[in-house]
C-alpha cells in the first residue's frame, strides 16, 4: 500500500491506458502491408520446398558418408593410438563429427576459426533454432 | 466490430477479401497493444503484428473449430511477442547489455510516448517481470482476461496463473510504492 493506504496500481485508472501515440494512418494502411507479406510469403515457402527437395539427395549422401566415415574411424581406431577412448575431443570437433551445441564450441569457433564468417546474427539464429536458453550460455 | 463467428462465416462461404478485413478489424487494435507492451517500439510491434497476421491468416486452414478464434490469435500473439523477447535477450548477452536495459531505454526514449511519470515507471517496471510473468500481468492487468481465458492462451493452469499474477502485482506495486 502508498502511504495513503491506497494501493497505487488501483487508484490511479490511467495507469491501464496506454501512453503511447500511434502514427496517423496507421491501421489505415496495416492491410495493405499485411497482404504484401502474405504474397511474399506464397511465393517464398515453395521455392523452399523446392531448394530442399532438390538439395535432399545431395543431404542424404553427404549423411550416409558422414555415417560410414565415423563408424570406420570407429571401428578402426585412430593412427597412433590403440583405443577408441584415447580419441581427442578436439579431433571430433575439427573435423565437425558431432554437432557443435554447447556453448564454449560456438565461442571457439567464433574466436578461432570462423570469425570472418559467422555474424553475431548468425550465432543468435543458431542459439535460438537450437533451442538453448539465453541463461544457458552466459559467460560469467 | 465483427465477431469471432462472424469471420469464421465469412471465411467457411470463400469470401476470403471479407474474412481478412474482419479479422484485421476485429484484432488489429487489440493485438497491436498486446504486443507493444512486450516491444516497447512501434517499429517492432508494427513488424511483429504484421507477422502475426500471417501466421493467423496462413494457419487458418488448419484451425479447429472446437477451439475458440479469440485464444488462438492470442496464443499465436503471445508466442510471437514471446520469442521476439528471447531473440532480444540473446542478442543482449552478446553485446553484455541486460534485456531489462534494453527495454528501459527505449521506454525512456520512446517517440511516441504522450503518458505521465507514473505511467512511464510502471512500463519500465513490467520490464523487470520474466517474460511469461509478464504476458499474465499485462493479459490481466490491461486487457481484463479471466484466468480461463489466459489459461488456454499459455497453456498454464488458473491456479498457478493466479499466483504467477500475484506475484507480478506485488512487485510491480512495491516499486512504483516506492518512488511516488
Amino acid at each position: 500500500m502508498g502511504h495513503d493506504g491506497h494501493d497505487i496500481l488501483a487508484k490511479h485508472g490511467e495507469l491501464k491506458e496506454m501512453p503511447y501515440r500511434i502514427p496517423d494512418g496507421y491501421f489505415e494502411s496495416l492491410d495493405m502491408r499485411i497482404h504484401e507479406r502474405i504474397s511474399a510469403e506464397k511465393v517464398r515457402r515453395p521455392l523452399l520446398r523446392r531448394i530442399l527437395s532438390k538439395a535432399w539427395p545431395y543431404i542424404s549422401a553427404a549423411a550416409a558418408i558422414a555415417v560410414t566415415v565415423t563408424t570406420g574411424i570407429l571401428l578402426t581406431g585412430h593412427p597412433g593410438s590403440d583405443t577408441v577412448e584415447k580419441f581427442d575431443y578436439g579431433f571430433y570437433l575439427a573435423n565437425d563429427l558431432i554437432p557443435v551445441t554447447d556453448p564454449e564450441s560456438i565461442y571457439l569457433s567464433y574466436n578461432n576459426v570462423a570469425s570472418d564468417t559467422l555474424s553475431d546474427e548468425d550465432i543468435v539464429n543458431y542459439l535460438i533454432e537450437s533451442g538453448i536458453e539465453p541463461e544457458e550460455f552466459t559467460t560469467e | 466490430m465483427p465477431t469471432d463467428a462472424e469471420i469464421m462465416s465469412l471465411y467457411r462461404s470463400g469470401d476470403t477479401e471479407k474474412a481478412f478485413s474482419a479479422l484485421t478489424e476485429a484484432y488489429r487494435e487489440r493485438l497491436y497493444w498486446h504486443i507493444r507492451r512486450f516491444t516497447c517500439s512501434h517499429e517492432d510491434t508494427d513488424d511483429l503484428l504484421q507477422d502475426t497476421f500471417v501466421k493467423i491468416w496462413t494457419g487458418l486452414p488448419g484451425f479447429r473449430e472446437d477451439a475458440r478464434l479469440f485464444t488462438w490469435i492470442y496464443r499465436i500473439a503471445t508466442n510471437e511477442a514471446l520469442n521476439f523477447l528471447r531473440k532480444k535477450k540473446t542478442r543482449g548477452l552478446i553485446g553484455k547489455e541486460p534485456l531489462e536495459n534494453i527495454l528501459w531505454k527505449q521506454v525512456d526514449e520512446d517517440p511516441y510516448f504522450n503518458g505521465n511519470a507514473l505511467q512511464r515507471e510502471l512500463h519500465k517496471a513490467i520490464q523487470t517481470l520474466p517474460p511469461r510473468q509478464k504476458a499474465v500481468f499485462n493479459m490481466r492487468y490491461f486487457d481484463g482476461l479471466s484466468y480461463n481465458d489466459i489459461s488456454d492462451i499459455l497453456g498454464i493452469s488458473p491456479g498457478a496463473l493466479k499466483a504467477s499474477y500475484h506475484h507480478a502485482y506485488m512487485k510491480i506495486r512495491d516499486r512504483l510504492e516506492k518512488i511516488f
